[in-house]
């Protein structure tokens, strides 16, 4: 060991030192994309939690027949907040801030190609959100999930609640196609010397897709929404019938870009896993070409499927019979990803820590959710089971599935990296199994009021003496007990950032670049650009760090033997 | 849902299919995980040895989940285009209607209104939120809306269809059992839409032209009566206003009323069908509301409240306001007893009711809440 030490050179600052915590204005005009991708990620967390709130204030009206508890349009504004909360300003910023942040660094990238242009995304996603809650100063929209016309059309809604929800929403999925373009620009020029697509992480590939995929279907609906705007506004007629418009176009548009987001999230959450349990049973991913075959697959027949939603709309029959094929093609492709993933664990040595945990939970909600989603892609069963609580349960079972618990899982594993600090293993698991808990006890009910009784969706209240009274009871107390888990993760994420178990740059000895900058990383990211040789880079570095370390010391072991 | 229609019945068996292959799917896919999880724990010093993949092995798995989404899309199409054939009149059923015999389905144009679905029988009958029906008789709904769109739905006897503004669509079933089905809305239209539903009586061929003569009879007696209403007032205003006008010609309201509809576009969009009665009654109901507000003045007016009535509320409230469908009694209201109460209740809405502020005037509002107080509650 040497002895001595260099003096370091001072460097004069000029100017007052900045201080170590974030004003406002910093955060706003930071074009970094670890912040912006951190502004996201919080703001999820606090929508996350008001989408909670809102789901059991609307169960608390259906615990009970025929209940009082709400009046009719108050439920439908807490839906329409609930509808447009959960996937504009939980799902979608938590896939996209994960998305934001992790993959230039998994890249190994010093930096976004085009960072203001993330700045912007994240700034009119956040005005979006602003613009969604300040409906106290006007009424809340009451045009339900997807406001279809001609409800939503001024006729019928003359108040400005739709057009506060398209503005809110528009802004937000404007802010994720910027955000996009930057994200899907940088992963295809700036990764570091000699990754190619075979060599870089599945998470990143997926990245890329969801990028590629939200450019597509982003346009679709802001078309859509302006198209609203209009026929509400300025005197149109796209989705006025009687004057040449149509009202199913609308379904049409809303519907390719819902269907894509659902692929999204469901490509988010398979990566999500794919790294978590290569890097915690010890394997590489089992055969990662078909899992990133499988990804590209996900989202173009995904979108393509988008008809499977409207079933009962006056499409012919040949339209119909299209969206179940691309729905029910999903199964190859779906069932490789699964099949790989199940298969990586093979020959490993896993270790059960919560992201594990998180992931597995949300390979169940997901396996439960698109296998009820296969029945349903069936036109004839869709029939009976479209609108119904059933088809609620599916698609929630496959949402909560990759967007609760694959984000956790994401969360949980890459928390360390963003803040340095671990999250609570003991509170980590808690909340996990709470979670599970109220999920299935909230969803599995409904499903079976749907399934026997055809118990609809969107309605204010049910009847008595229409056999669904248990179900909905029993839907109640779970989402009460989802909510209490919840609250726990969100506990152990905003707690862990001050109180958390210190983390190195690489706590969990994982394969990838991220794990090779510090926890959490400087603005510039890497101080050194990485070769990269193999799917694997960090534990190249490793054994070479292990090699070279090695070799230095039997050099000195050798020169410090005394000459005989 | 217990099906009572051969295409329902088609659905039935589609669902269970899909029922258990989502079983299998679920049943693979979890004890592949768990079992992969508990024999390759961590621990007691186990290393991780990856076994290669060999692509051949992905080309087989892909292979057998092409094979079992191909059987599905077979069944799929196999049971959809069963449940959406025409199944036809059997012997048992409706084979002549007023004297011809009938050929090919019974047609009943159906219309969805916010918030009430609407029925025209051939011939001329209608009836509003009870569908009834001969039981073994091939029926086709013509399906349409006058204002957003909504989804029939009667799970044991038809599949869901959208009735959308502007469009016809079409669902055919044949009832296999006399009895009372229930149906519900399935898409959301608005602030009534929860309690939207359906009833239908399936009852037998000869009960069924019984039912349509008896409605035809109670309509024209309603008819009758609504135009010696409409020719006293058309009197009194031409002794006390003089030069008003008598626009109630051919006004034919019928006391089994009209139900109601927001914006412009019911009077329009439902004028497609042949059925002379019923467009000459929605211009009618166009020209009786015009001239009832030409007529009614300052004060309360509880005849003109009464045409309100008829117009808006018999539907939930029946024509007598004693209660029928959906709607209560309204000598057991406590708001009705009074007429602010009532008035506040008809602009307002609340319990159920949606609110009217918006789709009547205020002098509407006071003269119907004047004829509830009056002639309905009034010494009862």
């Amino acid at each position: 060991m040497s002895t001595t030490q260099q003096p370091r050179p001072e460097i004069a600052v000029d100017g007052f030192p900045r201080s170590s915590r974030w004003g406002w204005m910093d955060i706003v005009s930071s074009a970094d994309h670890k912040t912006i991708a951190k502004v996201l990620m919080v703001g999820s967390g606090g929508f996350l939690f008001l989408a909670a709130l809102e789901l059991f204030l609307m169960r608390l009206q259906l615990a009970i027949p025929e209940n009082t508890f709400m009046e009719p349009y108050t439920f439908n504004r807490v839906l329409s907040l609930f509808g447009a909360t959960s996937i504009f300003f939980f799902v979608l910023p938590l896939i996209m801030g994960i998305f934001l942040y992790i993959a230039p660094l998994q890249v190994g990238a010093r930096g976004t190609a085009l960072p203001r242009l993330s700045q912007i995304g994240g700034l009119l996603w956040a005005a979006g959100a602003v613009v969604l809650y300040s409906g106290f100063l006007w009424t809340p929209s009451e045009a339900g999930v997807n406001p279809l016309p001609p409800l939503s059309e001024l006729a019928f809604l003359s108040n400005n609640g739709v057009d506060a929800w398209l503005t809110a929403c528009g802004f937000a999925t404007l802010g994720f196609v910027l955000i996009s373009v930057d994200l899907a620009t940088t992963l295809q020029v700036d990764r570091a010397p000699g990754m190619a697509w075979r060599r870089a992480p599945i998470f990143a590939w997926a990245a890329n897709v969801g990028s590629w995929l939200m450019l597509f279907i982003g346009p679709v609906l802001l078309a859509a929404f302006t198209m609203l705007m209009i026929d509400r506004n300025y005197d149109g007629t796209f989705f006025a019938d009687g004057s040449g418009g149509a009202p199913l176009l609308w379904q049409h548009l809303t519907w390719i870009f819902y269907s894509g987001a659902y692929m999204l999230v469901l490509i988010f959450a398979f990566a999500a896993i794919a790294e978590i349990f290569s890097v915690f049973s010890g394997n590489a991913l089992f055969n990662r070409n078909a899992v990133m075959a499988s990804i590209v697959a996900i989202a173009v027949i995904g979108t393509l499927a988008y008809m499977q939603n409207m079933y009962t709309a006056p499409i012919g029959i040949g339209w119909k019979y299209f969206g179940m094929l691309m729905s029910l093609a999903l199964i190859v492709p779906v069932g490789l990803v699964f099949f790989n993933l199940i298969a990586t664990l093979g020959g490993g040595a896993l270790r059960m820590r919560a992201p594990v945990l998180w992931a597995i939970g949300a390979l169940v909600m997901l396996s439960l959710g698109l296998a009820a989603e296969m029945q349903q892609s069936l036109v004839g069963a869709a029939f009976y089971l479209k609108n119904t609580t059933a088809s609620t349960a599916a698609t929630s079972f496959a949402l909560i599935g990759g967007g609760v618990f694959g984000g956790f899982a994401a969360l949980h594993y890459w928390y360390p990296k963003i803040t340095g600090r671990a999250m609570g293993e003991q509170l980590g698991r808690l909340s996990f199994f709470v979670t599970a808990a109220g999920t299935l006890l909230t969803f599995v009910p409904l499903a079976l009021a749907g399934w026997e009784q055809d118990q609809v969706v969107d309605a204010y209240k049910f009847f008595n003496h229409t056999g669904v009274n248990f179900y909905n009871l029993l839907s109640s107390i779970g989402v009460l007990i989802l909510l209490v888990g919840i609250i726990l993760i969100l506990i152990n994420a905003v707690a862990s950032v001050k109180g958390g178990a210190r983390a190195g740059h690489d706590p969990w000895g994982g394969d990838t670049l991220e794990w090779f900058t510090l926890s959490p990383p400087p603005v510039h990211n890497f101080d050194v650009q990485p070769d990269v040789r193999s799917a694997r880079p960090l534990r190249d570095i490793r054994a070479a760090i292990a090699t070279r370390t090695r070799e230095a010391e039997e050099r000195a072991a050798r020169e410090a033997q005394p000459v005989a | 849902m217990t099906p009572h229609s051969p295409g329902t019945g088609q659905i039935n068996t589609l669902i269970w299919i899909g029922f258990f292959a989502a079983l299998i799917v679920v049943l693979a896919i979890n004890l592949g995980l768990f079992g992969a999880i508990r024999r390759n724990r961590g621990g007691r010093g186990r290393v991780a040895v990856q076994p290669r993949g060999a692509v051949g092995l992905q080309w087989r798995v892909a292979g057998a989940l092409s094979g079992f989404a191909v059987v599905l899309f077979v069944l799929g199409i196999i049971f959809t285009s069963n449940a959406t054939s025409e199944p036809k009149t059997t012997s048992a059923g409706l084979t002549s209607y007023h004297g011809e015999p009938l050929e090919g389905p019974l047609v009943i144009k159906t219309t969805g209104q916010q918030w009430i679905w609407r029925y025209n029988y051939p011939n001329g009958a209608f009836s509003y939120y009870k569908l009834v029906i001969p039981v073994h008789t091939e029926i086709k709904l013509k399906l349409t809306s006058t204002d957003v769109i909504h989804t029939w739905n009667v799970p044991d006897l038809t599949p869901k269809v959208e009735a959308v503004p502007g469009k016809e669509t079409a669902v055919y079933f044949r009832a296999d059992a006399e009895g009372e089905f229930w149906g519900q809305s399935s898409t959301l239209s608005g602030q009534a839409y929860a309690p939207m539903r359906i009833a239908v009586e399936v009852v037998s061929p000869e009960r069924f032209e019984e039912f349509i003569t008896e409605q035809q009879k109670e309509i024209r007696e309603g008819d009758e009566g609504a135009e010696k209403i409409a020719s006293e007032k058309a009197k009194e205003a031409e002794q006390f206003e003089g030069g008003e006008s008598g626009e109630e010609g051919p006004a034919e309201e019928s006391e089994e009323s009209v139900g109601e509809g927001e914006g412009a576009e019911d009077s329009e969009a439902t004028e497609e069908s042949g059925e002379g009665e019923e467009s000459a009654e929605e211009s009618g109901e166009s020209e009786a509301e015009g001239g009832e507000s030409a007529e009614s003045g300052g004060a309360l007016n509880a005849e003109a409240g009464g045409e309100v009535f008829a117009e808006n509320c018999s539907v939930c409230h029946g024509a007598d306001g004693l209660g029928g469908n959906g709607g209560p009694d309204l000598t057991t209201m406590p708001k009705a007893k009074e007429q602010a109460g009532a008035e506040e209740q008809v602009t307002n809405g609340g319990g159920g009711m949606p609110p009217f502020g918006g789709i009547l005037s205020e002098e509407e509002i006071k003269n119907v809440a004047a004829y509830v107080v009056e002639d309905i509650v009034g010494g009862k």
